[in-house]
């Protein structure tokens, strides 16, 4: 059984830090912000270290998750600037799509769709995210899914307003 | 691997707005750790914090010293009334807001030591509820506080008093997040607890002040120092949703043992410079505590 001491946290913070940040950084678009929404998760980790699971990644991802309900969001803008992503390899008109499609849909859709493709967690991790069991999270990813892919197929957004997606 | 899990990363994955982003690795040496106690909204067991002192124990020295720590009486006016508000009254939110998300370090928090230590200056009669009879009364004094809650109560001409530690906690950052009943006992305990804050600490009180309904900004106030700072007030909820000022011999208690409170915020670090509580209908008696000369020191105040 590991010891929450400083040491601990100093090697969570190293091992997670990153993560964290980018977590931020895809939902409010900007490195500052992202940053400092990261060093509030780790305070509370802190705070709480005694309740810290082991596997922690997803218990950060929880608390930033409502740090950003509770505080930033009613400060912090969500818009994403596209111009500081990089292109992929599909091109900038795909990304738009898929931004664009994202958009359309309700927050936990969107929340849920994040956690699992651009965090990476499993339905099980998302799952502990979110505070809801594993079979509902799995039920609502397939629907979250088919109603991306609907919303992709739908519309082009025009080009006069393809400078950026709230996400 | 779960087949939707898959297809959402494949339709995602290229449109991840983190995908390229450079971040550097973690590095915990700029944070502040020092508050021990969970000060979230979802933290489990918010250290807890006497929300009004007995007032039959109001008497001889332990009166003194809950006097200091934060019980604040009808006191006379020194110095006369605090200046007017000059600027920017409004909600709370919109001041309080922009003031967590720009403080700075003040001095203590570039120190270090094991005691936080701060100048506590009251005007009041702490006891007037006991006899309601006592004179008014000035009292200053240098409390010295460690992260167990010990430590030590010097009055400036007077005496000394120990403060043993608190079980379980600190009372220097003893901060409890359960949501206080009115936006009156929300920056009454609030501005209690805020004698001597870290940073970080002192940003989730802010941001707290800053969601609580009723609590509105003032503008800029002068405290009886004459120290200007941004000034938050609460009026009890008896008196309605719109109050502006107390009406003469208006009377909040039992619900509160006054009608308004106003604190008073270092406009640069966000620090209590000040909690002010006018008596109704009388502006010339406006009870206060006030804060100076914080620091972190490893000495003891000598008895």
């Amino acid at each position: 059984m590991r010891e929450p001491n400083e040491a601990w946290f100093r090697a969570v913070y190293a091992e997670c830090y990153p993560a964290v940040v980018r977590y931020g950084l895809r939902r409010l678009g900007a490195s500052g912000p992202a940053e400092e929404l990261a060093q509030e998760v780790f305070l509370t980790a802190w705070r709480r270290r005694h309740d810290v699971p082991d596997h922690e990644l997803p218990w950060l991802y929880g608390v930033a998750r409502r740090l950003l309900a509770n505080e930033w969001r009613r400060t912090r803008p969500t818009f994403v600037e596209l111009v500081e992503t990089p292109a992929p390899a599909g091109g900038v008109d795909e990304l738009l799509d898929v931004r664009a499609a994202l958009a359309t849909l309700s927050e936990d859709d969107r929340e849920l769709l994040r956690l699992v493709g651009w965090e990476q967690l499993s339905v099980s991790e998302a799952a502990a995210v979110l505070g809801c069991n594993r079979a509902v999270c799995a039920v609502r990813l397939h629907r979250a899914r088919k109603r991306l892919t609907a919303a992709l197929d739908r519309a082009v957004p025009a080009p006069a307003k393809r400078t950026g997606a709230l996400l | 691997m779960n087949r939707d899990v898959q297809r959402v990363r494949d339709l995602l994955g290229p449109a991840d707005p983190a995908l390229s982003a450079p971040v550097g690795p973690g590095d915990p040496t700029g944070l502040c750790l020092e508050t021990e106690h969970d000060i979230t909204p979802e933290g489990r067991a918010p250290v807890p914090r006497p929300r009004r002192a007995p007032r039959l124990a109001l008497a001889g020295t332990f009166a003194a010293v809950l006097a200091v720590a934060g019980a604040v009486a009808v006191v006379t006016q020194l110095g006369g009334a605090p200046a007017a508000p000059t600027a920017a009254p409004g909600p709370g939110a919109v001041c309080l807001a922009a003031l967590a998300d720009g403080i700075s370090p003040s001095t203590a928090d570039d120190q270090t030591g094991r005691y936080k230590h701060v100048r506590i200056t009251q005007y009041g009669r702490p006891s007037v509820e006991v006899t309601g009879q006592e004179p008014w009364k000035v009292t200053v004094a240098d409390q010295w506080t460690a992260p167990d809650g010990s430590g030590r109560v010097a009055f400036v001409g007077g005496n000394a008093i120990d403060l043993p530690a608190v079980p379980g906690g600190s009372v220097s950052d003893g901060i409890t997040y359960t949501r206080s009943r009115t936006a009156l006992d929300e920056v009454d305990n609030l501005g209690r607890a805020a004698s001597h804050l870290d940073r970080m600490a002192r940003k989730a009180m802010l941001h707290r002040l800053a969601d609580t309904p009723g609590v509105r900004c003032m503008g800029e106030m002068s405290d009886p120092s004459g120290r200007t700072g941004i000034a938050v007030t609460a009026f009890a909820d008896q008196l309605g949703p719109n109050a502006t000022a107390l009406p003469g011999g208006v009377d909040c208690k039992p619900q509160h043992l006054s009608c308004q409170t106003t604190l008073i915020f270092d406009p640069r670090t966000g620090e209590l410079l000040a909690q002010l509580t006018p008596t109704p209908g009388d502006p010339a008696k406006t009870a206060y505590t006030m804060y100076s000369d914080r620091s972190r020191t490893d000495v003891l105040g000598q008895l």
